[in-house]
């Protein structure tokens, strides 16, 4: 089932006297599974937060259609099914941690027995429960976003919407969170995540989808985006160059990346079979074999300065 | 209903830790120790010797004492909630408010219930506070007084909604501040507009639009004058005056919220 469905979502600002406009999001088209951790990629400025403002009804778009949980997104009871973390949110610094989760726990609509027992949970879950009592004053950067990320989750969220969580959090920390949201994915929650850091982004989402001044340049499973289809590592027990046929080299292309590591690129109408059986035919033990991948951070920017190019 | 006390309520909290509300409460009480040493004095004594005159008096004084406070409590009320709607409209904090299960209307009369609360807790100490100081000093139990607590609520309801609708055109509280404190010093000038537009004379298109803008604006002058009139019984109390700013208010109200509702945040 799709939690979200965006069709043709578009948004331009404009001044108040309509003299200047600015578009943020074009025809924006996604699709977002339950149970899954979505990534929204792209450029400071590419739409990113918009498009979540405007599914959270923060921002009005100027055109396009869209359904969360089979409904009309502009319905506010939907609300109660979805937890927020802003980017550089601000809580009411007068408050302890513990009085901001209740009072957004109940303007959440949950109710105070309830409340208390799930705030302690999430205290704990973000290991805040230390800090609960002191004033959001005195919180680091890092302490505002495990405290904002349990604010995000205190209803028991089943669509969960984080803008930068990782912004300001130490490496511990940020792998705390990480863990915390595959959980939640285990549990069937649906996770769709803003974020500037990629390789984090790779580590945890299933789908991601780049935006790039206001339109999705690329969609597609992780896996999809950074597996090199032609390119194999293999490590092997000795030197190959003078051991390979001419046939076989001729087929594929080999790189010495040290004494026993090779790069073996593949056209794209043949499989490596051929060259594995050539080496065991040559009695070459294979230590290691692998298809090489791209990071997706090395996607992402090959995506953006293509799409310069192009525009 | 419950979501508009949780926003009144945050508002008054919001209010008591920018210390706001104990300046206020600290205001109100001098005040009214001022009031006790006032009727402490000759002045008092005066007052007691002038039986056939002592209601009217005890009326004057009441009222004198009320309005000399409250004028200077509507220049603090406008600064003590001038900055609840620009709060709440900051980047990051707005984003958390509209993300939650509450309608944007919810939102704001809460936020505008919880600055009339504050005001209506420190007018109600000060109202009642006289009425006891004249009632335990000279005997004077007379409820006619009281009704300064209702004309001053309608007051600060006007004002309130002016902060309200320019909090949100401007996400400043220094200019919701400034139109409060131009339609506060701008009502008496337009209710006694023969004296001060003098130069008008002759002028009659500029008198025109000189009457215009004090029908369509609120007659706050007039409001504070309600209740002496009622308790004397002297003069005749002008339903325009109170339908004109009641429909004031509500065009100002509705225009907030109307913004508030259409605005990107």
């Amino acid at each position: 089932m799709n939690i979200i469905e965006i069709e043709n979502l578009s948004k331009t600002f404009s001044t108040f006297f309509g003299k200047k406009t600015v578009t943020a999001l074009t025809n924006v088209s996604l699709s977002i599974e339950q149970g899954t951790i979505f990534g929204l990629l792209g450029q400071n400025g590419a739409g990113k937060t918009t498009l979540i403002k405007v599914l959270l009804g923060i921002v009005y778009p100027t055109s396009g259609s869209c359904k969360m949980f089979e409904e009309d997104f502009t319905n506010i009871h939907l609300k109660k099914r979805i937890g927020f973390l802003p980017e550089n949110h601000k809580f009411p610094n007068y408050m302890t941690g513990k009085e901001v989760l209740t009072f957004f726990g109940k303007l959440s609509g949950l109710e105070n027995l309830h409340l208390t027992k799930r705030i302690d949970e999430m205290l704990e879950l973000v290991q805040m429960t230390k800090w609960s009592k002191s004033k959001i004053k005195t919180y680091s950067k890092g302490m505002m976003q495990r405290l904002g990320l349990a604010q995000a989750m205190l209803n028991n969220p089943d669509l969960l919407f984080l803008d930068e969580p990782t912004d300001g959090v130490d490496p511990i920390g940020r792998k705390e969170i990480r863990n915390v949201l595959l959980a939640l994915k285990e549990e069937g929650k649906t996770i769709f995540l803003n974020s500037h850091l990629l390789s984090e982004v790779e580590l945890i989402t299933d789908r991601v989808a780049v935006l790039h001044k206001g339109k999705i340049i690329r969609e597609g499973n992780v896996h999809e985006l950074t597996d090199k289809k032609e390119e194999y590592k293999i490590v092997v027990d000795a030197e190959l160059d003078f051991l390979l046929d001419a046939i076989i080299k001729e087929k594929y292309t080999l790189q010495k990346v040290s004494s026993s590591t090779y790069l073996i690129r593949v056209d794209e109408n043949r499989t490596v079979n051929d060259f594995v059986d050539h080496l065991r035919n040559k009695g070459v033990s294979i230590k290691e074999m692998a298809q090489e991948k791209n990071s997706l951070e090395d996607v992402f920017i090959s995506l953006v300065q293509a799409e310069e190019k192009n525009s | 209903m419950k979501n508009i006390w949780l926003m009144t309520f945050y508002t008054l909290r919001e209010s008591i830790s920018k210390k706001v509300f104990i300046a206020f409460s600290i205001f109100v009480l001098l005040m009214l120790v001022g009031v006790f040493f006032a009727a402490s004095s000759n002045f008092g004594e005066t007052l007691k010797q002038n039986p056939q005159d002592f209601h009217r008096m005890m009326i004057f004084f009441k009222m004198g004492a009320a309005n000399f406070v409250l004028s200077f409590g509507f220049l603090l009320s406008i600064f003590a909630c001038a900055s609840f709607i620009p709060s709440l409209l900051e980047k990051g904090t707005i984003d958390l408010f509209l993300s939650k299960p509450i309608s944007r209307a919810q939102l704001l009369f809460g936020k505008y219930l919880g600055g009339l609360l504050i005001f209506f807790i420190h007018i109600f100490v000060l109202i009642c506070g006289i009425w006891l100081i004249a009632g335990l000093k000279f005997g004077d139990w007379d409820f006619s007084f009281l009704p300064l607590l209702l004309s001053s609520l309608f007051y600060f309801a006007i004002l309130n909604a002016v902060l309200l609708l320019f909090g949100v055109l401007s996400k400043s509280s220094g200019t919701s501040m400034m139109f409060a404190y131009l339609l506060m010093f701008v009502s008496p000038l337009l209710a006694n507009r023969q004296q001060f537009f003098f130069f008008l004379q002759g002028k009659e298109t500029l008198k025109a639009i000189v009457d215009g803008i004090y029908y369509v604006l609120p007659k706050l002058h007039e409001i504070q004058n309600i209740p002496k009139m009622l308790a004397l019984g002297e003069g005749k109390i002008e339903l325009q005056i109170l339908i004109s700013s009641f429909l004031f208010l509500l065009v100002v109200i509705y225009s907030g919220f109307y913004l508030f509702e259409k605005e990107d945040y």
